[in-house]
């Protein structure tokens, strides 16, 4: 579904990938680790076609749909949660995600209206709610506490259950939470 | 929350009365004073007001109020959409907005009795009170629709990109909201100083049955009562176009629980 060859990026003079490989299939799920700086949000980003000009070759199967959690909610700030969801995602499903990680109640709220963990299970579910087929998420427990991690968690393999799945946190358990396979970033490279 | 929130409400307009009814104050005891000097003449507030008064019931006044709103909407509602587009067009082409910046310097700077003069030249009498208010409002709008522009997030342009949304439905939901309210400064703003720019314009160059020609007209016939109303009526005139606007175009809080 995804596959990474002899990938190198730059920004300036700073590398932060070189000659990483990586192949994904359909279903696959992996949980990227490493220390900080060594560029895992750069790697989701190139992924997702939102840097260009590195080196190397990153083929992605025609037509597939990304839903992404980025490592900032990127909520719109003058739309309304039900609306930020409603521009990307049907109503019922909208509602099922917002449901399910326990932000129902937050709906007719403006983002800066919200708490940083309710701002983040906002975002969860605007990426679980557009039904993709490859499922990009960036430190997707960020601002969550404990018990509504495992809410999250659930939901998210819920979803994305026989869905690809590539996540990137800083979180010991992370992988463990998603039934995903740690990848060591540096060991691509 | 909702008792001080009224009490606010009661408190202003009692407020502005109050420093309104100190200023007349001030005006009597002025003029009370001048008065008294042969060679300095102040028309009292009372006086004032009878010759405003008066003025209501001449057709010819009416004419003049609606002639120089004419003028000042036709010249704000040309920058407002000509400023929009320039400041666009700035945003996507670097060549047009190094040459247009000396252009606004200029405009900003010049004194606007010296561009009324230098327009008057060219532009005919009755459309240049409209010529200078679009002149004066044009810069104020398209510098905060650049301003508005540049505020616009590009986190939130590269995650709806990647949901897949459109260029024209990005710029309905992310970049129109963005700059909206830059636009509402602005257009508040610009209406206060397109009105004024276009009445002195009127002033000077006199357009049959304007409120500057009223005026002019007033001060040459040695007038004070119709100099002060006519002032009076324009000041009334700019603040109830102010607050049409500031009441249609209601500032919307996004972060308020």
């Amino acid at each position: 579904m995804i596959q990474i060859s002899n990938l190198s990026f730059s920004y300036g003079k700073n590398t932060v990938l070189k000659n990483l490989n990586l192949n994904i299939k359909k279903g696959d799920r992996i949980c990227l680790m490493g220390k900080s700086g060594i560029g895992k949000t750069t790697l989701l980003k190139i992924i997702i076609g939102l840097i260009k000009g590195y080196e190397g070759s990153v083929k992605i199967n025609n037509n597939a749909k990304f839903s992404v959690v980025f490592q900032e909610d990127r909520l719109l700030p003058f739309k309304t949660v039900a609306q930020n969801l409603a521009l990307f995602a049907t109503r019922d499903s909208a509602l099922e995600a917002l449901e399910a990680l326990g932000v129902l109640d937050v709906a007719d709220k403006y983002p800066a209206q919200l708490s940083g963990g309710q701002a983040r299970r906002v975002a969860i579910a605007r990426a679980l709610a557009t039904k993709g087929d490859i499922y990009v998420l960036d430190e997707p427990f960020n601002a969550i506490d404990q018990e509504n991690i495992a809410v999250a968690a659930n939901y998210i393999n819920k979803i994305t259950a026989e869905k690809t799945l590539i996540a990137v946190s800083h979180m010991e358990n992370a992988a463990a939470l998603l039934n995903a396979a740690t990848v060591d970033i540096e060991n691509l490279m | 929350m909702k008792v001080f929130g009224m009490k606010n409400k009661i408190k202003k307009p009692a407020t502005m009365a109050g420093c309104v009814a100190f200023w007349v104050l001030v005006w009597q005891i002025a003029a009370g004073i001048a008065n008294k000097n042969l060679l300095l003449k102040i028309p009292l507030p009372l006086d004032t007001a009878k010759t405003l008064i008066l003025n209501f019931n001449k057709p010819l006044f009416w004419q003049a109020v609606f002639t120089s709103l004419s003028h000042v909407l036709l010249g704000f509602v040309s920058a407002v959409v000509l400023g929009t587009l320039a400041a666009i067009i700035a945003n996507h082409s670097r060549l047009f907005n190094a040459l247009s910046a000396p252009i606004f310097h200029i405009i900003r700077s010049v004194p606007v009795a010296a561009f009324i003069i230098i327009a008057w030249l060219w532009v005919p009498t009755y459309f240049l009170p409209p010529f200078i208010s679009f002149l004066m409002v044009f810069p104020i709008i398209k510098s905060q629709i650049d301003s508005g522009l540049s505020a616009v997030d590009d986190r939130l342009t590269e995650m709806a990109m990647v949901y897949g949304m459109g260029k024209l439905k990005i710029i309905k939901h992310i970049k129109i909201p963005t700059v909206l309210p830059f636009l509402r400064t602005a257009a508040i703003t610009g209406l206060g100083i397109g009105w004024k720019s276009g009445i002195a314009a009127e002033v000077i160059c006199n357009p049959t049955g304007s409120l500057g020609a009223l005026l002019s007209g007033a001060k040459s016939t040695i007038n004070y009562e119709q100099v002060f109303a006519v002032t009076l009526m324009v000041v009334i005139l700019s603040l109830i176009l102010e607050n049409i606007l500031k009441l249609l175009w209601k500032e919307k809080n996004f972060d308020t629980n």
